[in-house]
């Protein structure tokens, strides 16, 4: 089962798995943690999955990592654009979420705060290959349910199926 | 056709068995199934689906090693039941895997068998989010499931478990998490606007006026994360900056009994179901991370706080490894049990006394892909 665990990871990301593990070995934990910590100020990440981002903030993130891109700052999911959609749609045969949960995202560009819908793309299964982000600033858990991104915005959906997510700008946050 | 191949097959498996046995004076194998996991104490991991099966692994605590595990649907929550007499999930299963209709079951386990004792289909409207310890309890008595539900407008599902189906839907708009009263058929909700609510149900199902707390938290800026413990007979919750909460949810509405500031320094909380309280020495665990920002509040552990709730002081600062999730185990000399952010469990020794101290004692990598929740069964 290690061996497949192994080797999963691989396929998956390989790249960040290899990046996270010698990060830490030759930072040595505390310091590869610190700077994580440091790359995520306004760029947190999720708990668990293997194929976390968290590898490319601790490498200083920067041009590399596609979740760093500033309308991602509140983005909890696979990106549509490496599931056959693109930043603003969804791929073919998938269903937009009824409802969506939304950021306030700096544009670096012109220092302007965007209010940034993340809608989910729904009815198939996601795509294991795809960059997975995890990103919460604003974030709030249910009581403020449109700034919450632990749940599946799929679900008001006919086809109730997490697949990815899109960052859409929709307005001026200034 | 299909019996007439199936009785061929086996006539030959058998004959093939003969021969076998003939030729090198063996005895047959016997195929059978393991009754039960070993006695001894077990770490139980949340796998969460998000596109299939959830699955808990099972997992010896001498050294980690995988005893077996149980499944469930999609979004799937977990709650041990005290004494460990019980595992329950609650999670959705899509028909179709990805798309039409769906079916949200809890089912209850044997957590030493990992057979289903039963299931029971509830509401739909159950909520498809992260497991955590406010989504699925039990009531003070242990007769219902509290279930919280969205769709996403949010609602709590009550189960009657000796019926075997729902009994109320509890409206609770703007509200989330469900913790049950320590007495009667009754929650307590987060609302939006920093209030906390209580609702109560009779037993035939009718739901009383909610009962509010006075303002307790600012959700712009000072939120609260939906993860609590029961400290003490209180509930507890903490704020993204590093504030205990511990309300008295005995009475009528939820009332603040006092506020701990315990953060310092640029820490401050971070992960998903991140306190456990090891309640025997009054010793509540927190997992924390440095150079707190907006949005740093789901940050894997540097540190997990070890603090003394008798005094409410931050008693020992113990070296974690990236932890997103904890419990703690009871008995005099616990063990911490984390899972990091890649899915690695953690074991820690628990060293009590005037100050506490941990020690990684088994590690393992990569046991879960989507690790949400733990638990222990000791």
């Amino acid at each position: 089962m290690t061996r497949f665990i192994d080797s999963f990871l691989k396929r998956l990301d390989g790249a960040t798995e290899a990046n996270i593990r010698s990060s830490a070995r030759r930072n040595g934990r505390r310091s590869f943690l610190a700077r994580t910590g440091l790359a995520l100020m306004g760029a947190a990440i999720s708990p668990v999955l293997p194929f976390d981002r968290r590898a490319f903030a601790s490498e200083g993130g920067g041009a590399d990592d596609p979740c760093t891109y500033w309308r991602h700052c509140a983005i909890d999911g696979f990106l549509c654009e490496d599931s056959g959609g693109s930043l603003t749609s969804c791929p073919p045969g998938s269903s937009v979420s009824a409802v969506s949960w939304v950021g306030t995202c700096a544009n670096p560009d012109d220092g302007k705060n965007y209010l940034i819908s993340y809608n989910d793309c729904c009815g198939k299964p996601f795509i294991p290959t795809a960059t997975f982000c995890n990103n919460n600033k604003g974030e709030r858990p249910g009581y403020q349910m449109g700034l919450y991104n632990d749940i599946n915005w799929c679900t008001a959906n006919t086809d109730k199926g997490y697949h990815c997510t899109v960052s859409v700008v929709v307005g001026t946050a200034d | 056709m299909k019996h007439h191949l199936i009785l061929s097959l086996s006539v030959l498996a058998a004959s093939g068995a003969q021969v076998l046995a003939q030729e090198t004076d063996l005895q047959p194998e016997t195929l059978a199934v393991e009754a039960r996991i070993s006695e001894g104490n077990h770490i139980y991991l949340m796998d969460m689906g998000i596109s299939g099966p959830s699955s808990i692994s099972v997992l010896n605590a001498d050294d980690l090693s995988l005893e077996g595990n149980m499944g469930s649907g999609t979004f799937s929550q977990m709650l041990m039941t005290p004494g460990a007499t019980s595992l329950f999930t609650g999670s959705v299963y899509m028909k179709r895997f990805t798309r039409g209709p769906i079916e949200a079951v809890v089912e209850e386990f044997d957590p030493a068998t990992l057979n289903v004792k039963r299931e029971i289909v509830v509401s739909e409207k159950m909520a498809q989010t992260l497991s955590q310890r406010g989504a699925l309890n039990l009531s003070a008595d242990g007769n219902y499931l509290i279930v919280q539900n969205a769709t996403p407008a949010t609602s709590v599902n009550i189960v009657d478990l000796a019926a075997g189906a729902d009994l109320a839907e509890v409206p609770t708009p703007g509200c989330w998490t469900a913790y049950p009263a320590p007495e009667g058929l009754a929650f307590t909700t987060i609302c939006g606007d920093g209030t906390l609510v209580k609702y109560s149900v009779s037993a035939d199902g009718a739901v009383g006026e909610p009962a509010k707390s006075d303002k307790v938290f600012d959700a712009d800026t000072s939120p609260i994360f939906g993860n609590a413990v029961r400290v003490d007979g209180l509930l507890t919750y903490v704020s993204y900056g590093g504030q205990l909460l511990l309300v008295d949810d005995s009475g009528a509405a939820p009332v603040l009994s006092k506020t701990v500031d315990f953060a310092a320094d640029g820490w401050a909380p971070g992960g998903y179901n991140l306190m456990a309280y090891h309640e025997a020495s009054k010793t509540l665990f927190v997992m924390m991370h440095s150079n707190a920002a907006d949005g740093s509040h789901k940050s894997p552990a540097e540190e997990i706080w070890a603090i003394n709730m008798a005094t409410d002081t931050v008693v020992g600062r113990i070296a974690a490894h990236g932890e997103s999730n904890i419990a703690i185990s009871g008995g005099d000399m616990p063990q911490l049990a984390g899972v990091d952010h890649l899915g690695g469990v953690h074991l820690y020794d628990v060293t009590l006394g005037d100050t506490v101290s941990a020690t990684e004692r088994v590690a393992r990598e990569g046991v879960a892909f989507f690790a949400t929740m733990i638990a222990t069964d000791y």
